[in-house]
């Protein structure tokens, strides 16, 4: 099956843009998109989801177009369980799977809406057991003023449990917004430049060193 | 590793009585008991009790860049009662302890996303034959080791010719082989101002910039420590201004006092189960200060191990034709046994 990239970060942050025009960066033909049930539903926590409980996957192949119009969206908390996308890249001779997985953005407080817990929970859930963590952080929004060295407290606690992982990378997103530089040099001075890679989902800015990135990973 | 029972946390206060493990803290988050910023503390709190450089994944953060592995807090307690039971030597326990807390807090520093200076941990070392030099130095090398700074810990010690050849290029190439033998662990150059003998024209230069490139080229598993003479290696330290900046720790290794030296006797003697006769002890005494006065660079724990190593032969020879000796003479070195070694 290959390593899996779970990409996590705090709501709105364009993770699930980056995941699906990452796909078709890299020449897929449509969105092979899995639901995963990570986290078993424990009794009390409602009616089983789809597929959870058989441990049965429901996969999606899904168009790119409809892809960015239905899963993407400017409202926060969007996507709401996580969802693993199957890719290749051609290594050497041959080509070697992985999947990219898009988790429910965090926030830091407790949200009143169940729904919007249960992804963050199976996000946490899955950022116990990911292989590597790609951490999107909104470029624009980080200011030097930011409490806790301009991230927001939950991108900063985030950063702070994911460098204990092994494979641990941030994708320092929106860098089509002009505030978006000076965010990147925050985080990049909080994080070294190696492990910081300038990216836009929008425009697939900086794809090219993600796929680099990702191949050295594999 | 999952199972570790976890305090609560956070300045958004949990009940007490609510402990979090990784387990549950997905279940936490989704009933709404546990906010995600309160579920990432936890899990940090959680990983830190396991202790670092432990198990699994949180095992090779080596390899990722800034992170600096954690340490090991019992093993470093055991090296540090050795270097205790060295006797004397107390500013050179104290200057360790300043570079371990050194270490500790860039390590705590950069794990605060604060700016961290690169440890840069090559040394000079100035005193006399037998101050302790080497065993300091193999000591700091398990430190280091245990304290994840050197992946291996051990010490390569060299000298000139070790290091200098016979023709063109092949310094470089002695020089090297060296160096990757104590790659994840310390090169240790003793009479290191010998490499500046000669002047411009001596290979000595070449195995020095070799070492230079190779401390730039393994900044994060390479430590080099210089040793010698005091005043051999100040001059030398004056003659080649690079050396300075790139060794910034100078350990300075006093004489041992007369008094220090005897208790060093004593200790080597107790680890070898021998005891010193009354008189034994006056005569060893009146040697090592003899020695002390004749000649300034005797002031060493060596002279005391090769008094105490040749007075166990002759008491051996004295022995081995007596089968009956008992018990107590065969630990009980008489003033006899004691000669001057020349």
């Amino acid at each position: 099956m290959g390593r899996s990239f779970l990409l996590v970060g705090a709501t709105n942050a364009g993770k699930t843009l980056f995941a699906v025009n990452f796909a078709a960066y890299l020449g897929a033909r449509d969105l092979r998109l899995r639901r995963l049930a990570l986290v078993p539903s424990r009794e009390g926590a409602g009616g089983a989801g789809p597929g959870a409980g058989s441990g049965v996957e429901a996969v999606a192949r899904v168009p790119f177009d409809t892809a960015r119009r239905t899963l993407v969206s400017p409202e926060p908390y969007k996507t709401r369980d996580l969802a693993a996308i199957d890719l290749e890249l051609s290594v050497g001779k041959g080509k070697q799977g992985f999947s990219v997985v898009d988790s429910a953005g965090l926030a830091e407080h407790i949200h009143g809406d169940a729904d919007v817990r249960k992804g963050m929970a199976q996000t946490i859930g899955a950022l116990l057991r990911a292989d590597v963590v790609l951490h999107v952080i909104d470029a624009a929004r980080v200011g030097e003023d930011g409490p806790a060295l301009g991230l927001g407290r939950i991108d900063y606690e985030v950063a702070r449990y994911a460098r204990l992982r092994p494979q641990y990378l941030i994708l320092a997103n929106k860098m089509d917004l002009p505030e978006a530089d000076r965010g990147l040099g925050v985080i990049r001075e909080a994080f070294g430049r190696d492990r910081v890679m300038p990216v836009s989902a929008l425009t697939m800015r900086g794809f090219r060193e993600v796929r680099a990135g990702v191949r050295r990973l594999l | 590793m999952a199972s570790q029972l976890i305090p609560p946390v956070g300045p958004y206060g949990l009940p007490p009585d609510l402990l979090v493990t990784p387990e549950n803290v997905t279940q936490m988050v989704e009933m709404g008991q546990l906010s995600p910023y309160d579920a990432l503390r936890a899990l940090q709190r959680a990983e830190a009790l396991e202790g670092g450089g432990g198990t699994g994944r949180a095992g090779s953060s080596a390899s990722n860049g800034t992170a600096i592995p954690e340490p090991r807090p019992r093993a470093i307690d055991e090296v540090w009662n050795e270097l205790n039971t060295l006797i004397g030597l107390d500013s050179v326990k104290e200057l360790i302890r300043e570079i371990q807390a050194y270490i500790e807090v860039q390590r705590r520093r950069a794990r605060e996303q604060l700016a961290s200076d690169p440890l840069v941990l090559h040394m000079i070392f100035k005193g006399n034959p037998g101050t302790g030099k080497t065993t300091v130095a193999r000591i700091i090398g398990r430190l280091f080791k245990e304290m994840g700074v050197l992946q291996k810990g051990h010490l390569v010690e060299v000298e000139r010719a070790d290091l200098v050849g016979e023709y063109i290029g092949h310094t470089a190439q002695k020089t090297r082989e060296q160096l990757k033998k104590a790659m994840g662990g310390i090169l240790f150059v003793d009479e290191a101002y010998s490499l500046a003998r000669g002047g411009e024209k001596d290979f000595g230069k070449e195995a020095i910039d070799t070492m230079v490139k190779a401390m730039e080229d393994n900044k994060e598993n390479l430590i080099v420590i210089l040793a010698g003479y005091r005043r051999e290696m100040e001059h030398f330290i004056r003659q080649n201004p690079g050396i300075k900046s790139r060794f910034p720790i100078h350990i300075d290794f006093p004489d041992f006092s007369l008094e220090e030296l005897l208790r060093i006797a004593r200790l080597m003697l107790e680890k070898r189960q021998y005891v010193l006769a009354e008189e034994s002890q006056a005569k060893l005494s009146n040697i090592v200060a003899a020695r002390s006065r004749l000649d300034e660079n005797s002031g060493n724990a060596r002279l005391v191990r090769n008094l105490i190593e040749r007075a166990i032969r002759r008491h051996a020879t004295r022995l081995v034709g007596r089968p009956e000796a008992t018990r107590d003479e065969l630990m009980l070195l008489l003033p006899s046994d004691l000669e001057e070694v020349v």
